[in-house]
C-alpha cells in the first residue's frame, strides 16, 4: 500500500508548476519540501538522521568543494572542481568567521578520508554548524562520479525542531520526475519514522490525515540556482 | 503510468538479541546483569546456601550503567540470568548544539547527531571546558539494550 496519495501529489506539482508560469522569474525556481512531524518531541525521542540518492538531480548547479589530500586535489583540478588541501584549511586557522565564509560559499563539500578525520581540529564546528559537513570520498571510486552522487544525495536530519526541509526538484523538470523524487524522498522519510509512524497509524482513516499534511507545504523557494 | 514504489527497510539492526542468558552462580563481580530491566554492572556478588533441602541462591547488588542508580536481586544460582551486550565506541567531538546534543565524527567519515550530553556534572563540564577552549576531544560512548551514553572523555592533543 502507498502511504501517499498520488493524486493528491501530482495535483500539487501541477499546481505548482502552473503558478511558476504564471509569476515568471529570470532564475530557475527550485521546489522544495517541507515536511512537519506529528507526535514527535525532539527532546525525548530518538533523533535521527539519514541520506538517500535521488533519482533526478534537483540542484544541477550546485556548488561543491573538495577538500582533498594531493590525490584528489589533482584529480579536483582534472574535472575543474573547486579544491582545498590540507595546507589551505591550516590557514584558516580554526578562525569563525572564515569557516563560515567558506561554508556559506558552497553548497556541499567532499573529503578524502585522511581529512575529515582532521576537519574537527582544523575547522571546528562551523561546517557542522551549517549543516555541510563533508561527505566521505575513497580513492575507489572516481571523482566524478561521486560528485554527481552528492548532487542527488538529500538528507534528512531531525534535530531541534519538527519541520524538515529538502530540494527535491526545479521548475525545469518534468512532472513526472520531480513527482519520483518526492515519492521516494517521503518514503525513505517514513522508513525513518518506522517505529513513531507505526504508533501513528491508529486507523486508516488517521492515516489519510497525516499525509496531506505533508503535501500541503509544498511551496516555492526562490533559490538562485 | 504505474506508481514506483521504493520500500526502505527499517534500520534497526538485524534484530539481534540485546542480552544473551548466563547462570546467575557464574556471573562475578565486574560483570554485566539485568536487573529489572535495566542493564547494570555487578559491584557485590554473595551467595548463601538455604536450609537442609533449599538451594544455593545469589544475592547481587549492582549499579546502572546508565542513571548509577543501585539496583539489588536475588537469583537462584542455577537460573539462568539475562547478560546485556555491552559495546565502547570512541567518536571525536565535533559540536555540542545548544540544546545539550552533541555532534560526534563515526569512523566511516559520518556524523552521528542522536546523543545528549552526559547527566554527570563532572564529565559534562569537562566535555564544555574542553570544547570552549578548542581542544580536540574524544568521547566514549557506551551503548547497551538500545541505549547510548557518553560515559568518558579524553583530550588528544595535537599529532
Amino acid at each position: 500500500m502507498s502511504k501517499l496519495q498520488s493524486d493528491a501529489l501530482r495535483e500539487a506539482i501541477s499546481g505548482i508548476m502552473a503558478d511558476s508560469k504564471e509569476k515568471n522569474r529570470k532564475f530557475v525556481e527550485t521546489i522544495e519540501l517541507q515536511i512537519g512531524l506529528k507526535n514527535y518531541d525532539p527532546q525525548k525521542d530518538k533523533r535521527f538522521s539519514g541520506s538517500v540518492k535521488l533519482p533526478h538531480i534537483p540542484r544541477p548547479k550546485m556548488k561543491i568543494c573538495m577538500l582533498g589530500d594531493a590525490q584528489h586535489v589533482e584529480e579536483a583540478e582534472k574535472i575543474g572542481l573547486d579544491w582545498m588541501d590540507v595546507e589551505a584549511l591550516k590557514k584558516l586557522n580554526k578562525n569563525k568567521k572564515l569557516v563560515k565564509k567558506l561554508a556559506k560559499k558552497y553548497h556541499a563539500f567532499l573529503a578524502s578520508e585522511a581529512v575529515i578525520k582532521q576537519i574537527p581540529r582544523l575547522l571546528g564546528p562551523g561546517l557542522n554548524k551549517a549543516g555541510k559537513f563533508p561527505t566521505l570520498v575513497t580513492h575507489q571510486e572516481t571523482l566524478e562520479s561521486k560528485v554527481n552522487e552528492s548532487k542527488a544525495m538529500v538528507k534528512f536530519q531531525l534535530k531541534k525542531v519538527l519541520c524538515m526541509g529538502v530540494a527535491v526538484g526545479n521548475v525545469s523538470m518534468e512532472e513526472k520526475q520531480i513527482f519520483q523524487n518526492v515519492q521516494l524522498s517521503v518514503n525513505f522519510l517514513v522508513s525513518l519514522l518506522k517505529k513513531n509512524w507505526q504508533n501513528v497509524l491508529v486507523s486508516e482513516e488517521y492515516n489519510g490525515e497525516i499525509l496531506p499534511c505533508l503535501l500541503r507545504n509544498f511551496f516555492f523557494n526562490p533559490v538562485n540556482l | 503510468m504505474s506508481d514506483e514504489e521504493h520500500h526502505f527497510e527499517s534500520k534497526a539492526d538485524a534484530g539481534a538479541s540485546k542480552t544473551f542468558p548466563q547462570q546467575a552462580g557464574t556471573i562475578r563481580k565486574n560483570g554485566y546483569i539485568v536487573i529489572k530491566n535495566r542493564p547494570c554492572k555487578v559491584v557485590e556478588v554473595s551467595t548463601s546456601k538455604t536450609g537442609k533441602h533449599g538451594h544455593a541462591k545469589c544475592h547481587f547488588v549492582a549499579i546502572d550503567i546508565f542513571t548509577g542508580k543501585k539496583l539489588e536481586d536475588i537469583v537462584p544460582s542455577s537460573h539462568n540470568c539475562d547478560v546485556p551486550h555491552v559495546n565502547r565506541i570512541d567518536y571525536q567531538l565535533i559540536d555540542i548544539s545548544e540544546d545539550g546534543f552533541v555532534s560526534l565524527l563515526t569512523e566511516t567519515g559520518g556524523t552521528k547527531d542522536d546523543l545528549r550530553l552526559p547527566t554527570d556534572e563532572n564529565l559534562l563540564s569537562q566535555i564544555k571546558d574542553g570544547f570552549a577552549e578548542g581542544k580536540d576531544l574524544v568521547v566514549s560512548v557506551m551503548s547497551s539494550m538500545g541505549e547510548e551514553q557518553i560515559c568518558a572523555l579524553k583530550d588528544i592533543g595535537p599529532k
